[in-house]
């Protein structure tokens, strides 16, 4: 027992010295560096807010356009970026992973850990701007759902990574066929319009990705009297429970051979 | 204390496969220096990643009791794009030794300087490796292991550090790999002799190089 809570010490110790070097190597030095990754997603969501709100569009489901993009934008990015920053962790890691201390699931750990709290704080921060700016209600339908849903689209996107992980470690050219896949995730998760208001043959098309169920169900815990027909909790669930599992163990199975790669 | 149960490690060379170790058992007590003897690839910088546990055998079991430093060497795991005090306080997090005293420690003893705030790939080999030197000085373990890193920097460095060494030697072990014969003269209690996959334990440290020169 005790061998094991020393274990668990270790692994907490490495795993926040990990995300304090990330955050050095990453953002740079100086105190604002932090401030800037904040800002990149930030501009970001409040530009195509912007751009939206400029051309007279409306949401479909009422409340601001600005709410619509932030409430579409939010749960691809927690996807997209997590799946993408595990993806090369490996790669920016290396060095550390000479410490017999550092395991490869540590530098996962710590990636996930840093980008989810980024991600959160944008959003948060945008939620704030959009209701100083009335265009938000201030008005959740359930906080918990949502709370639930930005739970299992972290699971997604990490489990995502982690496969992705392996994958760009035994193949290379694995990270830019997986570039290549995701730009037309971009246009095909519903970020700028509703899945559940599309016709039926698109909906056909758009059922099997999982970030599309994601943000509709994030879009059902936030909008009051949104009930989407397209959303199929099972089938994201699922989806996330399998890639997660996969993941989980792609990365147990090639540990080794990732501390090895010089 | 350090057991290696029934250990073999290879790696994929090409096609085929080299191995390094196989089938070796051993075992030595805490307070005894071992030195590592073999050629260029017999897998002596392995086998310290073996004892750290940096890397994980084929197959069998490694045992270790006490702390253990990671395989310190030319190569030290630093990362470029920061600076070595930078370096210094990661490494200081996850050992759990105290930055403050460390980074006073390292800054007198490898005597970089100002260089020190500056980013580690700019150093040189000679600089990193003295940066290497004084963090492994500065934090406390059981047993260091060393991959050929004495005979670093001027006679004067090097004189530094064979003390700091002695006065290391006293409360802890050392294992080292070294080229050096003279080296492995000063600090080898016991050494090992590493060719074709085998491992030889020699106590009389004269017939070791005698074997290895042969």
């Amino acid at each position: 027992m005790k061998i094991f809570w020393n274990a668990f010490r270790v692994q907490r110790r490495v795993i926040f010295a990990l995300i304090l070097r990330e955050t050095r190597t990453r953002y740079g030095k100086t105190r604002i560096g932090y401030l800037w990754a904040l800002f990149e997603p930030l501009a970001h969501m409040l530009i195509f807010a912007a751009i939206f709100s400029f051309t007279g569009r409306t949401s479909p489901l009422g409340g601001s356009v600005a709410l619509l993009v932030l409430t579409g934008l939010f749960p691809y990015n927690l996807f997209s970026n997590l799946s993408t920053q595990l993806m090369n962790a490996v790669e920016a890691n290396k060095v550390l992973l000479s410490y017999p201390h550092v395991t490869p699931f540590d530098v996962m750990a710590s990636r996930t850990i840093l980008e989810v709290a980024t991600q959160m704080i944008v959003f948060i921060f945008v939620l704030l701007i959009l209701a100083i700016q009335n265009l938000w209600d201030m008005q959740i339908n359930s906080f918990l759902s949502m709370l639930l849903v930005i739970f299992v689209g972290v699971a997604l996107g990490a489990g995502m990574g982690l496969i992705n992980a392996v994958l760009a470690f035994k193949f290379p050219s694995y990270a830019n066929i997986f570039g290549l896949i995701m730009r037309p995730m971009y246009f095909l998760s519903g970020i700028f319009f509703v899945v559940g208001y599309m016709s039926s043959e698109i909906q056909g098309i758009m059922y099997y990705n999982p970030v599309a169920h994601l943000i509709e169900w994030f879009r059902s815990a936030i909008y009051v009297g949104y009930t989407s027909e397209f959303l199929d909790k099972h089938y994201l669930l699922h989806f996330t429970l399998t890639v997660l599992f996969l993941g989980l163990l792609l990365l147990r199975l090639s540990r080794h051979k990732i501390r090895q790669s010089k | 204390m350090i057991e290696f149960k029934n250990v073999s490690k290879a790696y994929a060379l090409g096609s085929g496969k080299k191995i390094l170790l196989d089938n070796i058992s051993f075992r030595f007590e805490q307070g005894l220096n071992i030195g590592i003897l073999g050629v260029n690839g017999a897998g002596k910088s392995t086998a310290l990643k073996l004892i750290a546990g940096s890397e994980a055998p084929d197959k069998g079991r490694i045992i270790r009791s006490g702390t253990f430093s990671w395989p310190l060497g030319f190569s030290a795991g630093f990362q470029g794009s920061l600076s070595g005090e930078e370096n210094l306080r990661f490494i200081c997090r996850i050992y759990a030794a105290n930055i403050r005293s460390v980074i006073k420690f390292v800054a007198d003893f490898s005597e970089l300087g100002d260089a020190l705030y500056e980013p580690v790939a700019t150093y040189s080999t000679g600089m990193r490796a003295r940066l290497a030197f004084a963090l492994s000085m500065a934090i406390e373990f059981d047993v260091y292991l060393v991959d050929e890193i004495m005979g670093v920097g001027d006679r004067l460095f090097q004189q530094k550090c064979r003390d700091a060494f002695v006065e290391k030697s006293k409360q802890s072990s050392i294992i080292m790999v070294s080229h050096n014969m003279n080296t492995i003269r000063e600090y080898s209690d016991v050494v090992l002799v590493l060719s074709n996959g085998n491992v030889d334990i020699y106590e009389d440290i004269e017939e070791a190089i005698a074997s290895y020169e042969k």
